[in-house]
């Protein structure tokens, strides 16, 4: 049923237009390109891990282009780009990129626990514009082995001062290391220019199968969102934790002239891009309705048995019965 | 007939049966405690003078100690024991029986259908007669025949079992609604636990006054406290537990004055088997007599009777009940039943926290469960190390002089055994 | 002086004490978890986990669950270590209160004694079972303990569905009922997402209702079929606090059998062996307190007793049900 929804998919793919791609842009996707590399993987509360040297979770992102997490290519990006990393103590530490089987990929390592942001930039110059793509993720690292007690300090996000644009996504009420994104939830982003919020850059979130709707960021750089359902499996092939990416992309356009790399160009294109995973919500699959009426069913039942099983007892005791 | 009534009485066999013996108890023996003059009236008013029972509401006559009083109590009667000790009627009631029947359910007979029987019971609107032995079985009959109105508690006859349990708070509930009937008045929660209350209280005196014969040397006589259980056949029961109170009281200033009620090495005799009622208390008269002193028994007519005391968890009347039913089944050590290790236990206990040096063992003839459980008795006390004397006799007066003898030999034979020890 | 304070102790009114000390755990357990408080993973007791930020600890079955159901080569390597390493927690804590953590720290079983007591106060009777039915029933525990294991390691090998990982929370009826003292009813469910977990939250939700009518009319009706009483059971022998019981003194007048909320027949039977703690006792000490005859029934704490029968305590204690003041 996986395999049909995939190549569901890519049939879609095919029919979409060249143009779509073109304009696509570049971000960091945890979904394996294919079954061996996620032959690797297991899941984790971030996502999908693989067991490095040992046992330490190691996290690999690949580099995408497209708008739909479902449809978009897994691509080797041209221009000048810079990585960065920054892990749970806010420190920056090391990413290694490589291109395997024309693939871009970004690998960590993450031993501590916490929230770590991996950040590629691309400049690029085309038709005197100059774009700046900064494709961010944020990856939790969290084993329950490690505890409990320190959740809360580390839940605040992070990010970095340096950035020309980025996407920030802000915390659910009460989220800890196991709260997961679900249809009907409200997600808030920040978005922040070098580190400051920005008001009005176009924010754009993708869901899985392409459905997309745009906001405008606020005076304080707030753009909120309500994720929907974009998962209609039959019943017998529904899964409570099927887990879908999200694309959150921002654009701003800025008039600043300027040269690149010997060209020179009149206008700045600013583009932040930020993944995340949404699941199904338990309002989908789980029911008060039948809930409590099992429980009603189980006590009436069962205080009905004992009241007529007490009302049978007044009667006088009888108890030698031959049945034959 | 121109004598007035009492001293007529006076004159009875019955009378002079219950004077001797009651003149052998405060005659023969020095340093009675003072508390005990309320018992030593209280006898002789009722059962040598015939005075009647002052009694509060309706009277029920019970046979045996596994009626449960407290129900009694709380549909406003009042409890009366029937067992009867007295050689008088044992002969009168012979009729009822055959020849080599138990002298306790002769009596009870004979005194149940004289015409003026003592004590002075007056008229009983129930006689409960739980189904113990052979001989109380059928006697249920034989008492309906007198023209009582009888309510027959049925008892099993194997304690140990679930069922049997169940059998017998089946029962119990029963006879608390037949109580009801009897007495017009409904069974209520607040009115048993007024009753269990009650008896409770009593259940302590007497506990208190039984810990205290565990002092040696001893405080007082074991034909004292024989009095004193006997009296809660009949007594008013607030009567009754201030006047155990306050022989308490004196027996605790005793102990703290180091009183001797005994020669510090007379032998400390643990008793038990049939009950001994007066005035049928020819055994434990015989020992202190000869020397030696009743510390502890272990018998229907008082430690039995009103040691095991009820616990309830939920105070609601069904629980109340039930619980009472188990008080009166569970620890109860009467031979009747098909096992007898408890009271092999109960015995040993007893005689450990006692430091009894032996044990008398009384059946009347008759009696046959007492005498079929003599030997395992016997074996299990030997195994301790602790003598026994058995003996068989009932209300007759006959064999004193024998009996007198083999209990001065039992006791001569302990004392040597102490100072072969020391 | 040692002999005066003694003597209070073994008079004391355990009802009242017992109460208190119940309420001030059901607190700890349920609402510790506000005042940071977190005594672990491995509890031996029901301090439920699904009761979010409000739990001072997590009840050992849910981690138990958790940790047997990864896959078998993980068991045979480290995570073996981890399971063995909260067996050790789990065996440390029941050791110091044994049983008592039944009767006295549960917070379901604090539970079952409010609702009976409720109960009590409209005046129904509590409801026994039968000899036989107890003797069957008794054995329902040990099934539960061992699916409890099996479901999850079969899970494990691949062999059921990893919707049924922990298995007995799902039929918990602790589940549904603990966290909703902290006003949380989403347990209140019933799973459609697969059949296993719609089955098990069905079962769950059943058993809550049945949970609910069976705390009403029997006293500690739950109790009896907890996997946890006989995990309990298990490593009881070291235990520090011990029900001890001196046949000799015993006269088995039942009065122990009678007040034993999980009616425990050899309390008032077993005359022979001093070590009476049964798979079903509760160690609520009630037969302790029901007892009239001295020393016959003890609570030791390393061989110390620290709560015993006297003679005295039971007539103060029964006379306070009878309403009588004993002077």
């Amino acid at each position: 049923m996986k395999k049909n929804i995939w190549q569901g998919t890519l049939l879609l793919l095919a029919l979409c237009s060249q143009s779509v791609l073109a304009n696509a842009p570049l971000w960091l996707s945890d979904t394996a390109p294919n079954d061996e590399s996620a032959g690797h993987q297991h899941m984790s509360h971030g996502g999908p891990v693989e067991r490095g040297k040992r046992g330490v979770f190691q996290k690999r992102l690949w580099v995408r282009s497209g708008k739909a997490p479902a449809e978009a290519a897994y691509v080797i990006p041209e221009g000048e780009l810079s990585a960065q990393l920054i892990i749970p103590d806010k420190s920056q530490a090391k990413l290694k990129q490589s291109v395997k089987d024309q693939q871009a990929q970004l690998v960590f390592s993450m031993p501590d626990e916490g929230f770590y942001n991996a950040y590629l930039t691309q400049r690029i110059v085309d038709n005197n514009q100059l774009e700046i793509t900064t494709a961010k993720a944020e990856v939790l690292k969290h084993s329950c082995r490690e505890g409990h007690d320190h959740v809360k300090d580390l839940m605040p996000p992070n990010h970095l001062s340096d950035i020309p644009l980025e996407i920030v996504r802000e915390r659910l009420p009460n989220e800890n290391f196991h709260s997961r994104v679900a249809y009907g939830d409200v997600i808030s982003f920040l978005v922040l220019a070098k580190g400051e919020p920005v008001s009005g850059a176009e924010v754009t979130l993708y869901t899985r199968s392409g459905w997309q709707n745009s906001s405008i960021s606020d005076e304080q750089g707030h753009a909120t969102f309500t994720i929907i359902r974009d998962y209609f499996p039959s019943w017998e092939f529904f899964e409570s934790r099927h887990r879908q990416e999200f694309l959150a992309v921002a654009k701003l356009q800025r008039d600043e002239t300027g040269s690149y790399q010997g060209e020179s160009y009149s206008g700045v294109s600013y583009v932040a891009t930020l993944p995340g995973a949404y699941f199904p919500s338990s309002r989908d699959y789980q029911s008060y309705g039948y809930g409590l009426s099992f429980g009603l069913f189980g006590l009436t039942f069962s205080g009905l048995s004992v009241y007529l099983y007490r009302r049978r007892r007044i009667r006088p005791y009888k108890e030698v019965r031959f049945d034959d | 007939m121109t004598r007035p009534e009492p001293s007529a009485f006076n004159q009875s066999r019955q009378a002079r049966e219950a004077e001797s013996v009651l003149d052998q108890i405060t005659d023969r023996f020095d340093d009675n405690p003072q508390g005990m003059a309320y018992f030593y009236d209280l006898f002789r008013r009722i059962y040598c003078h015939g005075e009647a029972l002052p009694r509060k509401g309706i009277q029920i006559g019970t046979t045996c100690i596994q009626a449960p009083e407290e129900l009694i109590y709380a549909v406003g009667a009042t409890p009366i024991r029937l067992c009867n000790g007295s050689y008088h009627y044992d002969q009168t009631g012979g009729d009822f029986m055959p020849a080599k029947s138990c002298s306790l359910v002769k009596a009870t007979l004979g005194m149940l259908n004289s015409e003026n029987p003592v004590p002075r019971v007056g008229e009983l609107d129930l006689v409960v007669n739980p189904t113990t032995c052979d001989q109380k079985k059928k006697a249920s009959a034989m008492i309906e025949g007198m023209g009582y109105q009888v309510h027959d508690l049925e008892l099993p006859s194997a304690k140990e079992s679930e069922e049997s349990r169940l059998y017998w708070q089946r029962t119990v509930r029963r006879f608390a609604v037949q109580l009801s009937k009897v007495t017009g008045k409904k069974m209520t929660r607040k009115a048993l636990k007024a009753a269990m209350a009650r008896t409770a209280r009593a259940q302590s005196a007497f506990r208190t006054m039984h810990n205290l014969r565990k002092s040696s040397p001893t405080l007082f006589l074991g034909k004292d406290a024989f009095l004193v259980t006997n009296a809660f056949f009949f007594d008013d029961l607030e009567r009754w537990t201030e006047a155990v109170e306050t022989l308490n009281s004196e027996l605790l200033q005793r102990q703290e004055e180091g009183f001797q009620a005994a020669q510090r090495k007379a032998p400390r005799i643990l008793f038990t088997g049939s009950p001994p009622i007066f005035p049928n208390l020819k055994l434990p008269l015989l020992i202190e007599e000869s020397g030696g002193v009743v510390v502890a028994d272990e018998t229907c007519s008082a430690n039995r009777m009103l040691y095991d005391m009820s616990a309830v968890d939920e105070w609601r009347l069904n629980d109340m009940v039930d619980a009472l039913a188990d008080r009166y089944l569970k620890p109860c050590t009467c031979p009747i039943f098909t096992r007898n290790e408890d009271r092999q236990r109960r015995l040993l206990d007893l005689a450990e926290s006692f430091s009894a040096d032996g044990v008398v063992y009384q059946a009347f003839s008759g009696c046959q469960v007492y005498e079929m459980e003599q030997r395992s008795i016997g074996d299990a006390l030997s195994a301790k190390n602790i003598p026994m004397l058995y003996v068989e006799t009932d209300y007759s007066p006959d064999d004193i002089g024998q009996l007198s003898t083999r209990i001065e030999a039992f006791l001569e034979s302990i004392k040597a055994r102490k100072r072969k020890r020391s | 002086m040692l002999a005066n304070i003694r003597q209070r102790l073994y008079n004391a009114d355990l009802k009242r004490f017992r109460f208190w000390l119940q309420f001030g755990f059901f607190v700890l357990f349920v609402y510790g978890g506000y005042i940071a408080i977190n005594l672990g993973n491995s509890l031996p007791t029901f301090s439920c986990g699904y009761n979010g930020e409000g739990r001072g600890g997590v009840c050992y079955l849910l981690p138990l669950q958790h940790q047997l159901s990864g896959s078998w080569e993980r068991l045979f390597s480290w995570a073996g270590i981890a399971i063995l390493q909260g067996f050790l927690y789990f065996t440390l804590w029941f050791i110091v209160l044994n049983k008592a953590w039944c009767g006295y720290a549960c917070p379901l079983g604090t539970l079952q004694d409010w609702i009976s007591s409720l109960r009590r106060a409209m005046g129904i009777h509590f409801a026994r079972y039968s000899e036989q039915a107890f003797r069957s029933l008794t054995w329902v525990k040990y099934g539960l303990l061992a699916l409890t294991i099996l479901i999850p390691l079969a899970i494990g090998g691949g062999l059921l569905p990893h919707s049924m990982g922990t298995p007995f929370c799902d039929i918990c009826p602790g589940r549904m009922i603990i966290p909703l003292f902290t006003g949380d009813y989403s347990q209140f469910t019933i799973d459609f997402s697969s059949k296993s977990s719609m089955v098990m939250t069905g079962l769950g939700m059943l058993i809550t209702g049945l949970f609910f009518a069976g705390a009403f009319f029997k006293k500690r009706f739950f109790c009896f079929f907890c996997p946890m009483a006989a995990l309990h059971y298990l490593v009881s022998k070291p235990a520090l606090l011990k029900l001890v019981k001196d046949g000799s003194k015993c006269t088995r007048c039942g009065d122990c059998y009678r007040v034993c909320d999980m009616e425990i027949k050899e309390i008032a039977d077993e005359v022979d062996d001093p070590r009476i703690m049964k798979d079903d006792c509760i160690m609520c000490l009630k037969c302790v307190a029901a007892c009239p005859e001295e020393d016959a029934l003890k609570a030791t704490f390393v061989g110390i007793p620290i709560f015993k029968a006297t003679e005295e305590g039971f007539i103060k204690r029964m006379n306070k049900g009878a309403g009588s003041d004993p002077s």
